[in-house]
Parts: C-alpha cells; sequence; structure tokens
C-alpha cells in the first residue's frame, strides 16, 4: 500500500515493449538499476511498469536486447495536475473542503445520553449544556470530569456520570440511584379494616383472625382481620395483623362540562429555527408567551444524530373562556373527564363492567359513570395499647 | 552482499549460502531469493538462473511483480515447478 502510494507520488510509466528477447531485457534492467514491476507476457509484448527515472535509460537496454519500447501511459501526482490543470475551481473546492472538515471536526457534533431510566434526556442534555457539554462547542474547551461532577452534586438522583468523547461525539453515560426498599414495620399492632365499601370476594389472612367471610358486605371502616389473639386461658395479645382481601367495590361519579377550565388560545405563533452547530437562526419573530413548545427535528447519521435541523417554536397565550359551548363540544369534555377518571381507577382495580348514562340537566351536559371493580380494600389500622407498670 | 550478511547473522551454514530460497505461497506466489537472472520468458513459461540451477515455472497468468537485488517475486496460477540442471 505504502509503495503504491510513494509511486503514485513519484509518478510511473506503463509501457509495452515489443520485438526482441524479452528474457535479456529484463535481466539487462536489473543489472542497470531500472526497476520494473508488474511485468507481463501478452501475445509476444511485454508490459510492465518503471518509474519516470528508469523509463529514461530504459532506450539504451531496449535497443542492446533488440526491443522497441513505446510508452502507453503515464500514471501518478504531478500527471494527474498537469491533466487537470485547467480545472483549478475543483482544486480550490477540495483544499476548501478539506479545511472546512478539519475544523469542523474540532467541534462537538452531537451530545447522546445512555444508561437513564427515569430521567428524562432533555432534563440531562439541559443540566450538561449548562457546564458546557453542548453541540457547537469546540472539543477542546469541554472539562468532562468537571462537569460530571458538578450534574452529579445538582442532580441527586444520579449515582454516577461520564462524559464520553469520542471525536466530535459526546456520549454522556449516567446510572440511576436505587432507592432503598421502604422498611416494612410489622412491630406495630394492628387490624386491617375495609377501606372502602363492597362485597368479599376473598381473604387471605397472612397474620391475625380472619373476622369476615367471602360473600359478606362491608362498610369502609370495618374489621376484615384481627390483629388481637385470645388465647385458651382468656388472655389476648396484640400483633401484626396482614393479608389481602379483595371485595366487588360500586364506583359512580358525575361529570360535566364546568369540570374542565376552557381556555381560548390567543396570539398563536409558529416559527422555525434553523439549527447549526449550536447556532440557532430564527426565521421570523416571537413575543414572550405564556405557553411556549418547540419540535426538534434533526439530520441523522446511522448512529448519531447530526448538528443540522430544524426546530419548529410554538407559542400561545390563553384565557380563561366562560361562553357557553355546543353540546358536541360538552359531550367531548365530559367523555374525556370520564377517561381520565377510568385510568386512575384502573391503576389499583380490575373493572368487571361500566357503563356510562347521559343525565338531562337544566344548565349544563351531565354524565354519570359507574362501574364494578374489584380491588384491593384491606387498609392497616394501627392498635393503640396503654402499657401499665402493675401486674398483677 | 546484504543477503549474506544477513545469513551469517542467521547463522545459516556455510554449506547453503549459495543456495537460492524459494518461498512459495500456494500455487499462487513464489518469492526467489538469490535469483540471478532471467533465463527464459514467455507467456506461460518462466525459468530462472537460481544458481547451479535453473527454476523453471510453468503456468498461466504469470507476472513478474518485481524483481530487484536478487529478489524475484512471481505471481500466477503454477501448473508446474522444476529445476533443471
Amino acid at each position: 500500500m505504502i509503495i503504491q502510494f510513494l509511486r503514485y507520488l513519484f509518478g510511473y510509466i506503463n509501457f509495452r515493449a515489443f520485438g526482441g528477447f524479452a528474457d535479456r531485457f529484463i535481466n539487462l534492467c536489473t543489472k542497470e538499476g531500472i526497476p520494473l514491476w508488474n511485468v507481463k507476457h501478452i501475445n509476444g509484448n511485454i508490459t510492465a511498469s518503471t518509474t519516470v527515472g528508469g523509463y529514461l535509460s530504459i532506450r539504451p537496454v531496449a535497443r542492446k536486447s533488440g526491443m522497441r519500447v513505446i510508452s502507453t501511459d503515464k500514471i501518478g501526482l504531478k500527471y494527474f495536475l498537469k491533466k487537470h490543470k485547467s480545472r483549478v475551481g475543483i482544486l480550490i473546492g477540495v483544499i476548501i473542503l478539506s479545511v472546512i472538515i478539519a475544523i469542523l471536526s474540532q467541534f462537538v457534533w452531537s451530545v447522546s445520553v445512555v444508561g437513564n431510566t427515569t430521567l428524562d434526556d432533555d432534563l440531562l442534555l439541559s443540566a450538561f449544556e449548562k457546564y458546557g457539554v453542548k453541540v457547537g462547542v469546540p472539543v477542546s474547551s469541554i472539562d468532562n470530569d468537571e462537569a460530571a461532577t458538578l450534574v452529579m452534586s445538582d442532580i441527586e438522583k444520579l449515582s454516577w456520570a461520564s462524559v464520553n468523547i469520542k471525536g466530535s461525539v459526546i456520549v454522556i453515560e449516567v446510572r440511576e440511584k436505587t432507592d432503598a426498599p421502604e422498611i416494612y414495620d410489622a412491630s406495630k399492632p394492628t387490624n386491617v379494616v375495609a377501606g372502602e365499601d363492597g362485597v368479599i370476594l376473598s381473604v387471605d389472612v397472612l397474620y391475625g383472625n380472619e373476622e369476615i367471610k367471602p360473600g359478606s358486605a362491608v362498610t369502609k371502616g370495618d374489621l376484615l382481620i384481627s390483629g388481637v389473639i385470645t388465647h385458651k386461658d382468656g388472655g389476648e395479645k396484640t400483633i401484626h395483623a396482614d393479608g389481602y382481601v379483595k371485595a366487588l367495590v360500586k364506583k359512580q361519579k358525575n361529570f360535566s362540562s364546568s369540570d374542565i377550565s376552557l381556555y381560548k388560545i390567543n396570539n398563536e405563533k409558529i416559527r422555525k429555527v434553523i439549527f447549526f452547530f449550536g447556532i440557532k437562526i430564527p426565521l421570523g419573530f416571537m413575543g414572550e408567551s405564556e405557553f411556549f413548545t418547540e419540535h426538534k427535528s434533526f439530520a441523522q447519521s446511522e448512529k448519531n444524530l447530526l448538528p443540522l435541523g430544524i426546530i419548529t417554536q410554538y407559542s400561545a397565550d390563553f384565557s380563561e373562556e366562560k361562553t357557553v359551548v355546543d353540546v358536541t363540544t360538552e359531550e367531548k369534555i365530559a367523555l374525556f373527564s370520564n377517561a381520565l377518571y377510568v385510568r386512575e381507577i384502573l391503576e389499583y382495580s380490575e373493572v368487571r363492567n361500566s357503563s356510562v348514562k347521559k343525565v338531562e340537566n337544566q344548565n349544563e351536559m351531565q354524565y354519570s359513570f359507574s362501574a364494578q371493580c374489584e380491588q384491593e380494600i384491606g387498609v392497616l389500622q394501627e392498635i393503640y395499647v396503654e402499657k401499665t407498670d402493675d401486674i398483677q | 552482499m546484504a543477503r549474506k550478511k544477513k545469513e551469517r547473522k542467521l547463522q545459516i551454514p556455510e554449506l547453503y549460502l549459495n543456495e537460492a530460497k524459494i518461498e512459495m505461497l500456494g500455487n499462487r506466489e513464489i518469492i526467489i531469493d538469490g535469483c540471478i537472472g532471467v533465463i527464459e520468458y514467455d507467456e506461460n513459461t518462466i525459468k530462472l538462473n537460481i544458481g547451479d540451477l535453473a527454476l523453471c515455472l510453468v503456468g498461466t497468468d504469470m507476472v513478474i511483480e518485481s524483481f530487484d537485488s536478487g529478489v524475484a517475486i512471481i505471481r500466477g496460477r503454477f501448473a508446474e515447478i522444476s529445476f533443471v540442471s
């Protein structure tokens, strides 16, 4: 490879030799110190390559061996430049491109975060941006150890952070702290009581006395599992009762459009911003508004985002709307509230069946949501015990 | 001279000092250290002077990759290699 490069740099000549004695020609060339390579014998002709100097002194050797030599090709940098002398623009373009690449490679092209599970990418990126780790800054200006230490002190949830610079790409590796598990205090005497009204479906007692059977109806506060144990001799002791009590619970809630505040959007503005190596060029004006959001869209290579893209910014002001909305909108709002409530219920229970009924009201449209849910209703309730020193 | 110095350093017995060293990579490449010259050269045959003997290579697509300072590198598809005295 290096030899080929050097040959190209200094230039070489491909030639054809014919007539005479090929073996004698090669021997004489070697004797005279004329370097030959890629010597091929094709149809009585010899094709080979030699240096420019070698070709200049090849004629006497060819004459001695009875051969005629004709150059077929001149290859090398100087021949290339000579050939493209009139195309100076290309050369200038190549030089300018090389310079641009050399300059741009000194700057950060992309910053990405890996290893975060609960913390948001944007939160971490903006934290590191505060300490100079951002797109567009010179790579040499980044103090990766200091930035990692400062961000770790800013964000308590981080247990470890490292800023890895790979050329123009920065990969921030983080590890989040694992919260210590909640200590379950089983030393306090407790009862398990009903947290909601319902019909008991199943009772699994871990500790304590079962006070209720499946099929029984309970109201909020009823004792389900008792933490008071009675011995055969009539004596009592308190323990930490625990268990799982599942019940069928009825949920009901009314929704109306007045449950949700309506806002009117004013001064809605959208503008595009060109992002190039950390420089933001806004295409238009945008004043200060109550609400602001932006969507970033960057060019992407196979692995990384490139520091080139368009940011779409959106801003608006809101004013509370008191006016009466049409029936369809009212319906939508009520159903939306209903959906939010169902989502909330589903987090802790299993919905068996549900129904939504329209309730006619004079002023507004109301919807009544009712559902039957299976849920865990057992709640721990501490038993307060008064200690006395008198033992009889 | 350089070759002889190298051989002395490598402590090669005196008996073999004038012998050519031949290295083959399958039937596709042959490197001959101690090649004095080319005796015969045509499309399918290359006969090389390696001192007391001549090395005859028969094959196709044969190319003298380089021939310098007594070292010849020949590439091709060799079908036959023989020594002729």
